[in-house]
């Protein structure tokens, strides 16, 4: 079982002062490191390099545990892309998160793509409820974090049913399920000072005696003799706010209020009218006091003195101040408030947090009536408070509970069967030998394919495997196929998957795909879970260029639907052999009725769908297909595939002067040392790609630094002249001989202004003594309704490393131009009302 | 399902808001752009295409590339040319804003600034962001408590 817990804690290593969410965060995170059930990852988001950052959990304890060392130096200078946190892991937000630049709408989708489980820790929903006492920056920010907890979430823990009931009514009113919940109270038996150490004292240069430097923290400060001798006080502690309600006990204090007042805490948010107000009162320093810079053991202090404690505020998540109180044996009057007297129960009393007479007619009453006063606070002995411990105990249960699988593919399942869609007999015949040899579990082949297709294939199989055949009739059963190629392999797809005589669980294929090595099981079932193989997160997929196929608008249409039903968003449509069990795919097909008519791409709805209700079958991990794609130039590789299982078949590779050159088409008995070999040329290819790709990246980030913003191609219509622009950067890094895809922005208005023309790019590759060395070929520009096209660029291999590209952007009058490009013929006399040229000074690396 | 929930917290918030007789500088877009705005990269000519009112953009803008929402001595300040007519306005907007020494420090990706570009493309115009670029790298080599008092005062000058 994986028992992976990851915690960013982001805001509290970035805080030098801890409020109460980081003191909780420090608390229960010090008792979770030392869990043996639980695999801790602390984690620090980086803005700089848009990764996560390892926190060392040594170095972590040390500091917020004993003291010693800094909170900068708990950062490991050890990365963590989002893509490779472990599936099946629970990341645990239980900081104060929602301050974060990685903001969870943002975070969170992506980590369910990655098959992580969330749990967030709510404190309270205070800028929803009570938007007025909260700065308009954290309303916003609480917004964009409570939403995505309600929408990604799959547990939340709070810390009162106060605070769970009033989400519950949020979503009552959005009409959205609570994600499930644990009532989690805080501790609050934090360190308290020892009163049994003696300071050391030293004299200072001043020739007075001061207490030496280690033992500052046990000595109150400010001293609080003055304030304390004057006589009994009413307290309140914790941040001067407008929430807090510290007027009500200045509007008692107006009122005949027979005690003084502390007020305890640092100057928060919007109250510089009441700062004036308590520092202008006649009583000021007299019997009203304010101390905002006070130590632990001056709080302490304050507790144990003051006649009560006042908590008048307006909501809370908690109430930490209740307890404190309670523990220091002071007795408490609070707001009337459902949170407070499920924290504060029998042993506070409380009152109208708007009626301030309320609040002086209570203390007279404690004045007047010392017995019952005393009476309250003896109870006080009796009051139990919650320990950090018990906390940490319940949120340890919480994420071990989350982390245990509720589903779980059985170990003895077997899988047997593979399933085939073609209408290409050779194909597939071909690559039958390949699954014999590699896939020894595998003893059934499904073909479905068209009934003219059945008598030759079974005249030349001679293989091992057992045959079922599915004609398109039988699948269709005179259900019409859809002309769209996207929209009829789904149809087909679906159709497959209400056959009854075909296993619950098999692997589907695509005819091309040659398993490359001996394959076990477990590439498909691990750790009871379906391994599926995604190759792009389809929010990011920008097609191919210019003109899209069926796949990239199919593509889109998933994409939407994905977004549309929350659902996680990586796409898994390489057609690689992929586990499929059928009665999730028939789930899908219930739950999403009509379904089957749309032109989604088969696999990222299925998968997608699959890991979203079902979480504990599915595990995400990269493909393991070598070409796929065959060029590096195809689209914008997101990640780097393998270690490679299969190879999808391309004869052009196997051309002259192509990559697999030479090597056999067709199973050979030396293949396992073929596809070594072969192996090992891909892999290069796009090592080196890759390479290109951080040269690219690191490219952009040097420039940003220089110009100010990150390197764009652009064309857009200039507002003052109306004419067509082209920017492109200042200048730019490519790799030697590579392939890089530029992101070229056709800004609005652009192909609106030129309908009924062509606007055509290209480059050309000039070297330092301006001789032309490569020349791209022209491409059209195509309104496909997206705004970014992602323009392959080819560098050219030069021994030179300086040089410049002349894009060269040209408008023409040629309706017929794209028909005759289509028939390959040469277009002479095309007409060329517009043609830019921008020079962009290259370095190659 | 997913693609209202910040709407619908908005709304229950703004009626929280308006009960207690409150007001918040930033209106629904603002609150809703946050929301679904990629917290480390803008494409400005994105941006530009975003059917809000003058007072409405400057706020959006105030988030895209500075990461956090308008302050009021901001607002004040922009709220005297709220009448320009619409293009000029978010011209002038993002060019001001994108020039500004916070926006250089607040680490963000900006593509496609193009009314950075309009004005690269008129002879008649200086580049007023050099200078300030220059301050950057000043800034970028300072320790930690300096950086910190330059954001205050960049924020301030803004």
């Amino acid at each position: 079982m994986n028992n992976k817990i990851y915690i960013d804690l982001s805001v509290l290593i970035n805080t030098a002062f801890l409020t109460g969410i980081q003191r909780v965060s420090r608390e229960i995170v010090l008792r979770l490191l030392k869990s043996p059930e639980l695999d801790i990852n602390l984690l620090c988001y980086s803005n700089e390099n848009e990764q996560f950052r390892l926190i060392d959990n040594d170095v972590f304890i040390d500091y917020y545990e004993n003291k010693t060392g800094s909170a900068s130096a708990c950062i490991l200078n050890k990365s963590l892309n989002i893509n490779e946190l472990d599936a099946g892991a629970v990341f645990f937000d239980i900081d104060s998160v929602w301050s974060c630049r990685m903001t969870r709408s943002t975070l969170y989708p992506l980590l369910k793509n990655q098959g992580l489980k969330i749990i967030t820790h709510v404190y309270d929903i205070i800028p929803i409820t009570h938007p007025q006492y909260c700065h308009e920056n954290t309303v916003m920010h609480f917004i964009e974090y409570l939403g995505a907890t309600l929408q990604y979430a799959d547990k939340l823990i709070v810390n009162t049913q106060a605070t769970a009931d009033q989400i519950s009514m949020v979503c009552e009113r959005m009409e959205r399920k609570m994600p499930p919940y644990v009532v989690a109270p805080l501790g609050c038996d934090f360190k308290k000072p020892d009163t049994n150490i003696v300071p050391t004292t030293h004299i200072n240069d001043d020739g007075e005696e001061e207490v030496d430097e280690e033992f500052k923290h046990l000595i109150p400060s400010p001293d609080l003799t003055d304030i304390i001798n004057a006589g009994k006080y009413i307290l309140m502690v914790g941040t001067i706010e407008p929430r807090k309600n510290h007027a009500l006990v200045l509007d008692a204090l107006d009122n005949g209020l027979n005690v003084n007042v502390v007020f305890a805490g640092r100057i928060g948010w919007n109250v510089e009218a009441l700062v004036e107000r308590i520092e202008k009162h006649p009583l000021y320093k007299k019997r009203l006091f304010l101390i905002n810079d006070a130590n632990d053991a001056a709080i302490n202090k304050l507790y144990e003195n003051a006649f009560l404690l006042a908590f008048p505020t307006f909501n809370e998540g908690f109430g930490l101040p209740i307890i404190e109180s309670f523990q220091r044996g002071t007795s408490v009057i609070a707001s009337d408030l459902p949170v407070l007297r499920e924290v504060g129960g029998e042993f506070a009393d409380y009152f109208d947090n708007t009626d301030c007479k309320a609040l002086v007619k209570y203390v007279d009453e404690c004045l007047e009536n010392p017995e019952k006063y005393e009476q309250k606070k003896s109870m006080l002995k009796d009051y139990v408070p919650y320990t950090w411990d018990k906390s940490a105990e319940i949120m340890h249960n919480a994420l071990a509970e989350t982390l245990a699988p509720k589903e779980q593919v059985p170990a003895d399942l077997e899988l047997k069967q593979m399933v085939v869609l073609t209408a290409r007999n050779n194909d597939i015949l071909a690559t039958l030998p390949f699954i014999e040899e590699y896939m020894p579990f595998i003893k059934e082949l499904v073909v479905c394919c068209p009934e003219r297709n059945v008598e030759p294939f079974k005249a030349q199989y001679n293989g091992r495997l057992s045959l079922i055949f599915k004609t398109d009739d039988q699948l269709l059963n005179g259900k019409k196929l859809p002309d769209d190629h996207q929209a009829r392999n789904f149809f087909l797809r679906c159709l497959i998957m209400q056959l009854d005589d075909i296993d619950d669980v098999f692997i589907m294929t695509d005819d091309d795909y040659r398993p490359l090595k001996p394959i076990s099981k477990d590439v498909f079932i691990k750790n009871g879970k379906y391994i599926s193989y995604y190759f792009y997160d389809i929010t990011k997929w920008n097609g191919t260029f210019s003109s899209y196929t069926s796949f990239d608008e199919g593509a889109f249409k998933t994409r939407d639907f994905l977004i549309e039903n929350g659902y996680p968003t990586l796409q898994y449509s390489s057609h690689q052999p992929q586990i499929i069990d059928k009665r999730i795919f028939r789930e899908m097909l219930e739950t999403h009725k009509g379904i089957k008519n749309n032109p989604y791409d088969e696999w990222s709805t299925y998968f997608n769908y699959g890991l979203y209700h079902h979480p504990d079958l599915f595990f995400p991990k990269v493909n393991v297909s070598m070409c796929w794609p065959d060029q590096t130039s195809s689209w914008d590789l997101l990640y780097f595939p393998g270690p490679f299982l299969f190879e999808n078949y391309y004869e052009s590779m196997y051309e002259k002067n192509a990559l697999f050159e030479g090597f056999s088409k067709k199973f050979t008995e030396n293949q396992l040392q073929e596809n070594t070999e072969k192996e090992f040329l891909f892999v290069n290819t796009l090592r080196k790609h890759f390479e290109q790709k951080k040269v690219f990246e690191s490219y952009c980030y040097q420039y940003a630094d220089q110009i100010g913003e990150f390197p764009s191609f652009a064309l857009y219509i200039h507002p003052a002249t109306n004419k067509l622009q082209l920017h492109v950067p200042n200048f730019i890094l490519l790799q030697n001989n590579e392939w890089t895809r530029v992101p070229l922005k056709i800004a609005d208005g652009v192909f609106e202004a030129y309908q009924d023309y062509d606007i055509n790019i290209s480059y050309t590759f000039r070297n330092i003594k301006e001789i032309d060395i490569l020349n791209s070929p022209k491409l059209t520009l195509k309104n496909n309704g997206n705004s970014v096209i992602s323009l392959p660029v080819h560098s050219p291999k030069s021994r030179v490393n300086k040089g410049s590209m002349i894009f060269r952007v040209t408008v023409e009058k040629s309706s017929e131009v794209s028909e005759s490009i289509k028939n390959n013929e040469i277009q002479q006399d095309t007409e060329c009302i517009l043609e830019i040229e921008k020079i962009l000074p290259v370095t190659l690396a | 399902m997913s693609a209202n929930i910040y709407k619908q917290l908005y709304d229950i918030t703004y009626e929280n808001i308006a009960k207690s007789e409150s007001k918040f500088i930033n209106k629904e877009i603002s609150f809703l752009y946050y929301c679904y705005n990629n917290p480390f990269s803008v494409d400005v000519s994105e941006l530009l295409k975003i059917e809000a009112t003058n007072e409405e953009f400057i706020q959006i803008v105030y988030l895209a590339l500075l990461n956090r929402a308008i302050d009021p001595d901001g607002f004040d300040s922009w709220s005297v040319y709220f009448d320009m007519p619409q293009n000029e306005f978010r011209n002038n907007a993002i060019y001001g804003i994108s020039n500004c020494p916070e926006t250089l420090i607040a680490h963000k990706r900006i593509y496609n600034n193009l009314p950075l570009y309009y004005h690269e493309n008129d002879e008649n115009v200086k580049q007023p962001g050099l200078l300030l670029r220059g301050a950057y790298k000043v800034y970028r080599h300072c320790p930690k408590p300096v950086k910190k008092i330059f954001k205050k005062t960049a924020g301030r000058l803004l």
